[in-house]
């Protein structure tokens, strides 16, 4: 039984060594020059403007609990649509509540003002 | 790939009408409301819970005895959710729970301020998650029910969200919950990758196969892995020593009300999914099983007792009581276990029935005293109570004595029958240790009494219980002081729950 667990394996050592051996590979062909703008936190352009440790408002935490909201209807969506044969009518009324669960707090949340930005 | 049962809408009415209510009181809590709606939203809740007790008890009078009909089940017959008296009694004790804890909470909101549709909303969905608990066949069905039950719990108990020891209690209480669940997800793993399925029949089956075949060193060790694994979060749920850390800070941050519900709801639940789990799906293991578990039930009694007699506080000693009475019902269902017969499980669902009205009752004494900017919850509250509240301290006295097992009270027939099937499978240790710490309990119940009358105590502005709160005390001590006269036929009914 165990034997057949060898890929596996396998696959939980190549992905352990993978980025060790990435990196010490690149030490050897890559140029080292320094230059300021390297220790800025994004190198692709953009000026940083202010400290992260700024605070931000917790609005942005409900918006994110809104979207899980949409993000989690269409991750259970596609494997339904993929499999609406075999599911037939006992998947499509499943499905239906399911749905009709999320509209529930989707209401509940836009009553509660969760998409309301103005204070 | 699923089948369902050809009259499922009318099995799962009880469910369906629950859902249908708690949706509508997510929606009543949404839309902006005064206080005069919120309070109608607490009778509405009461309403819907009775009308919920109702289909169920319909349910249970139409169901023949001994009869699992399984509502949904896979092409192979394995059920995922099956309907019995067993389950169905169950889902009584919870709702119950629910309904007396619903009924206690006006004074406390009051209180507190703290009036809100999410509330009734919140409870209304742990009692849906507890009742697919008591239902559920495989161990997947059994989780969702146990995390839609304790996602809403958690909330809960964190209610007063300004206050720092709810939060604080709560807080442990999420991270100790998440742990176990995961511990609970990681053991199911394991036991889907040894055994290929997740239903309990089919685990029986092939633990039995194994059993048989080699005796216990047979059972390979990821499956012996993930079976610690299950036992051990199921243990956590129902909060035996050594996995109990959570209960007092949990007990003691909630709202009263809240405390109330947590302490008979859940727990009930938690032993309606450790019965279905070990009866159905790992009683082949019962030589391992019963010694396990007479460990952890002995030092469940004795250090919940030990532990009970150290506080200071009303609700913690409460907490480590509540912790205690875990103990006892445990050892039921290790009764069950031994004797293989339904006396134990008879026993637990007694005790269970019983336990929902002397505790909520003890807490309710406790909800009745906080006012004035007084918690009410600490010892010295209690003190001089007969004069300030004659009728409140003998109420008080009367759910003591019950939670302590004095006859004439419900409490003692809990612990009458669950010593009995302990005396009929042959466990004198366990029932010895019950007996004993019986004993010691009486202690620390009785310091509250002589608080209350023995004590002189300060004077104290005059305390308002509001008609919920008056009429569920005296339902409680009606049922604690009567259900004596009664005993048969509770036990008739109660025996009709069986899951052999």
């Amino acid at each position: 039984m165990a034997i057949s667990y060898i890929g596996v394996g396998f696959l939980l050592i190549i992905g352990l060594l993978m980025v060790p051996v990435t990196m010490i590979l690149g030490k050897f062909f890559r140029p080292s020059k320094f230059e300021i703008s390297k220790l800025e936190p994004y190198e692709c352009g953009i000026e940083v403007k202010d400290s992260p440790k700024g605070r931000i408002s917790v609005h942005f935490y409900i918006v994110a609990v809104v979207f899980l909201i949409f993000d989690v209807e269409t991750v259970f969506l596609f494997p339904w649509a993929v499999a609406f044969d075999k599911l037939g009518l006992f998947g499509f009324i499943e499905v239906g509540i399911f749905l009709l669960l999320l509209i529930v707090a989707y209401i509940y949340a836009y009553f509660k003002g969760a998409l309301r930005w103005e204070e | 790939m699923f089948s369902l049962h050809p009259s499922w809408t009318h099995l799962l009415t009880p469910e369906i009408a629950l859902l249908c209510f708690s949706i509508i009181f997510l929606v009543i809590a949404g839309l902006k409301g005064d206080k005069n709606l919120r309070k109608g939203s607490l009778y509405l809740s009461l309403l819907c819970l009775l009308f919920t007790l109702f289909f169920v008890i319909q349910l249970f009078v139409s169901l023949p005895d001994k009869e699992h009909i399984s509502v949904i089940s896979t092409s192979a017959g394995n059920a995922s959710l099956l309907i019995d008296k067993y389950s169905l009694l169950f889902k009584m004790l919870v709702i119950l729970g629910g309904f007396f804890s619903l009924l206690v909470s006006q004074k406390e909101l009051d209180e507190e301020n703290a009036w809100t549709g999410e509330y009734f909303a919140l409870i209304l969905f742990s009692i849906l998650g507890m009742m697919v608990m008591a239902s559920g066949a495989d161990l997947l069905t059994l989780w969702v029910g146990l995390e839609t039950m304790a996602l809403s719990i958690y909330v809960l108990a964190a209610y007063l969200r300004r206050k720092e020891s709810s939060v604080e209690g709560a807080l442990k209480y999420f991270i100790l919950g998440a742990l176990s669940s995961g511990m609970y997800l990681y053991g199911v793993s394991f036991i889907y990758g040894a055994t290929s399925s997740i239903h309990l029949k089919v685990l029986r089956a092939q633990l039995g196969m194994m059993i048989t075949r080699g005796g216990i060193e047979n059972i390979p060790f990821p499956l012996a892995f993930g079976l610690v694994l299950l036992v051990v979060s199921l243990l956590f749920k129902i909060a035996i020593v050594p996995f109990h850390f959570w209960t007092p800070d949990a007990y003691e941050g909630a709202t009263t009300p809240v405390t109330a519900f947590m302490s008979v709801a859940p727990k009930a639940a938690g032993f309606a999914m450790l019965g279905r789990i070990f009866f159905v799906g790992l009683i082949p293991l019962y030589d391992i099983l019963i010694p396990l578990l007479m460990l952890t039930a002995l030092l469940t009694m004795v250090w919940g007792n030990i532990a009970a007699m150290l506080q200071s506080n009303a609700k913690r000693m409460l907490a480590y009581s509540s912790i205690a009475h875990a103990g006892y019902m445990l050892s039921g269902v290790i009764a069950a276990l031994k004797a293989k017969t339904d006396e134990g499980i008879t026993a637990v669902l007694f005790y269970l029935f019983v336990y929902i009205f002397m505790n909520v009752g003890a807490f309710s004494v406790i909800i009745a005293l906080k006012g004035n900017g007084e918690e009410g919850d600490r010892m010295e509250d209690f003190t001089g109570l007969f004069k300030r509240k004659p009728y409140l301290a003998i109420f008080m006295t009367f759910f003591l004595l019950s939670l302590g097992g004095i006859p004439p009270f419900a409490g003692f027939l809990g612990k009458f029958f669950i010593f009995m099937s302990l005396v009929h499978s042959e466990l004198y240790l366990l029932a010895a240790v019950l007996a004993i710490t019986s004993v010691i309990s009486i202690y620390y119940y009785y310091r509250i009494v002589c608080n209350m009358f023995l004590k002189e105590g300060v004077e104290k502005p005059q305390i308002r219980e509001g008609f919920l709160l008056k009429s569920a005390l005296i339902i409680m001590t009606v049922v604690n002081l009567f259900l004596i006269l009664f005993t048969n036929r509770i036990f008739s009914i109660m025996e009709k729950g069986s899951i052999f």
